[in-house]
């Protein structure tokens, strides 16, 4: 008799950790979602701005002249962005998915840098509106990388709690990569080239 | 005076940056200051540069634009973009997304900000009106209606006419949900169905207790008066989705209702 009650005991003590335990992974599994739904959302905003430079290329190209090589710069590193495969959950190919991006970020702010020397550009509607949508479109990608590393951090600091730590690696649960925040590197240089045809003076600059 | 007094000299410097690296610890990846709390009216005006009665027309207009369209419009006029955010874009979205403006699930919201003493404006676009009012359109309605009259000091009008605009973009994106009312198809099918019971369950027993205790033409009689009785519950049913629409005309003020901001939009200066 005591054996049978020992034994109920120590079951319905395995029982109510395993429970426990079970717990603790499915909101691990829900947290690994957001992250997950999260990427998507950046991945969303990136796209978008890639979609943006065919349009753009075309209306710079068409106007007068337009530096060649800023424009190559901007279609070599949309082509190059196409190409790496990016897997959100490891840090060395976040890096490099980041770099690709931001040779991408500063060849388009290059670019916008230079047209500022095309008053009949700057003065046209589909410019304009192109230039607010890629405004708008850095801004997504902003929220939307901030949020990542928001949903990340949750991630990554309910792994490494103490149930959860001891057996998240068993399931092959690691920590998430965070984005790296923007540096200097990514903005626009603030100089002006005297090159291409000399426009009239910018009256306030 | 003395409590001050005792606070200071409780005051100790190496426990207190000990507190201070242990509260900033969670919030290494993103130390971000909080966002205001939501306004309780979809017109506010902490910069105190609109007339109260041009106020009052705007605050009129964004109530009926919900009630029409369950679009939340709101509009928030500060002297400066607080400190501790690295852009006016990150405080609007960030304040945006605190204040859950619009509908969860269309994120149908949008929030145009002036800061007077910045002389910059922001309208912030949810989600849900990224269609109705893309980024190029939210820039127009900045650069075409807006700034022009705050450059000559006419904030109300340019709220206004930025108002107008923003109504006209987003007008037809959604259809207003009922809610707390209860929709005629809602109450056609409760009817039926107390009906169904009622013939089907309760005029059953009646009767069976009609037979159980007595004359079959007093079992008749019974029926009928029972029939009678549940009309007249139902058109007590009509007077009471009188009430509920009532209490939904009264309701104003501004309450947040899940909406989502992914950073659409557009900022302009004057």
């Amino acid at each position: 008799m005591k054996a049978i009650g020992c034994l109920v005991a120590v079951l319905l003590v395995i029982g109510v950790v395993g429970l426990a335990l079970m717990g603790t992974y499915n909101n691990l599994v829900g947290l690994a979602q957001a992250v997950d739904a999260q990427w998507a959302q950046v991945e969303n905003a990136y796209q978008r701005r890639a979609d943006l430079i065919p349009n753009l290329v075309a209306t710079v190209s068409g106007a007068a002249n337009f530096e060649k090589s800023t424009l190559e710069a901007v279609t070599q590193a949309r082509a190059s962005v196409g190409q790496v495969k990016v897997n959100p959950g490891d840090a060395a190919s976040l890096a490099e998915f980041e770099k690709a991006q931001g040779g991408l970020s500063s060849a388009l702010s290059r670019l916008l840098v230079v047209s500022e020397q095309y008053p009949d550009l700057k003065a046209s509607a589909n410019f304009r509106d192109l230039q607010v949508q890629l405004e708008g479109t850095e801004n997504r990608i902003s929220v939307e990388r901030g949020r990542f590393n928001e949903k990340a951090q949750t991630y990554n600091t309910a792994i490494l709690k103490m149930p959860a730590r001891l057996f998240a690696g068993l399931f092959g649960m690691k920590e998430k990569p965070y984005f790296k925040a923007v540096t200097g590197s990514e903005k626009a240089p603030g100089v002006n080239f005297n090159f291409g045809p000399s426009p009239a003076p910018a009256p306030t600059k | 005076m003395s409590l001050l007094a005792r606070v200071s000299s409780r005051f100790h410097p190496f426990r207190a940056l000990t507190a201070l690296a242990l509260a900033l610890l969670p919030q290494l990846v993103r130390a971000q200051p909080q966002a205001p709390p939501p306004p309780v009216n979809f017109f506010t005006d902490n910069a105190g540069v609109v007339p109260l009665d041009a106020a009052a027309g705007i605050e009129q207009r964004l109530r009926e634009f919900e009630k029409a369209s369950s679009n939340q419009v709101l509009v928030v006029i500060a002297d400066r973009v607080p400190e501790g955010y690295t852009s006016i874009e990150e405080y609007t979205n960030r304040t945006a997304e605190a204040w859950r403006v619009g509908d969860k699930g269309r994120d149908n919201g949008a929030v145009l900000f002036v800061f007077v003493g910045d002389r910059k404006v922001r309208i912030e676009v949810g989600y849900g009106l990224e269609g109705a009012l893309p980024d190029a359109l939210a820039s127009r309605i900045i650069n075409d209606e807006i700034t022009p009259q705050f450059r000559e000091g006419k904030y109300g009008a340019g709220v206004l006419a930025g108002v107008d605009a923003i109504i006209l973009a987003t007008k037809g994106e959604y259809k207003p949900v009922a809610k707390g009312r209860v929709s005629f198809e809602t109450m056609l099918i409760v009817a039926v169905i107390l009906f169904f019971v009622f013939s089907g369950v309760v005029l059953p027993i009646l009767r069976v207790m009609a037979e159980l205790s007595g004359s079959r033409t007093y079992s008749g009689r019974g029926t009928s008066r029972g029939r009678r009785g549940s009309g007249g519950g139902f058109s007590s049913g009509g007077g009471w989705s009188g009430g509920g629409g009532s209490s939904w005309g009264g309701g104003g003020g501004f309450s947040g209702g899940g909406g989502s901001f992914g950073g659409g939009g557009a900022s302009g200066s004057w």
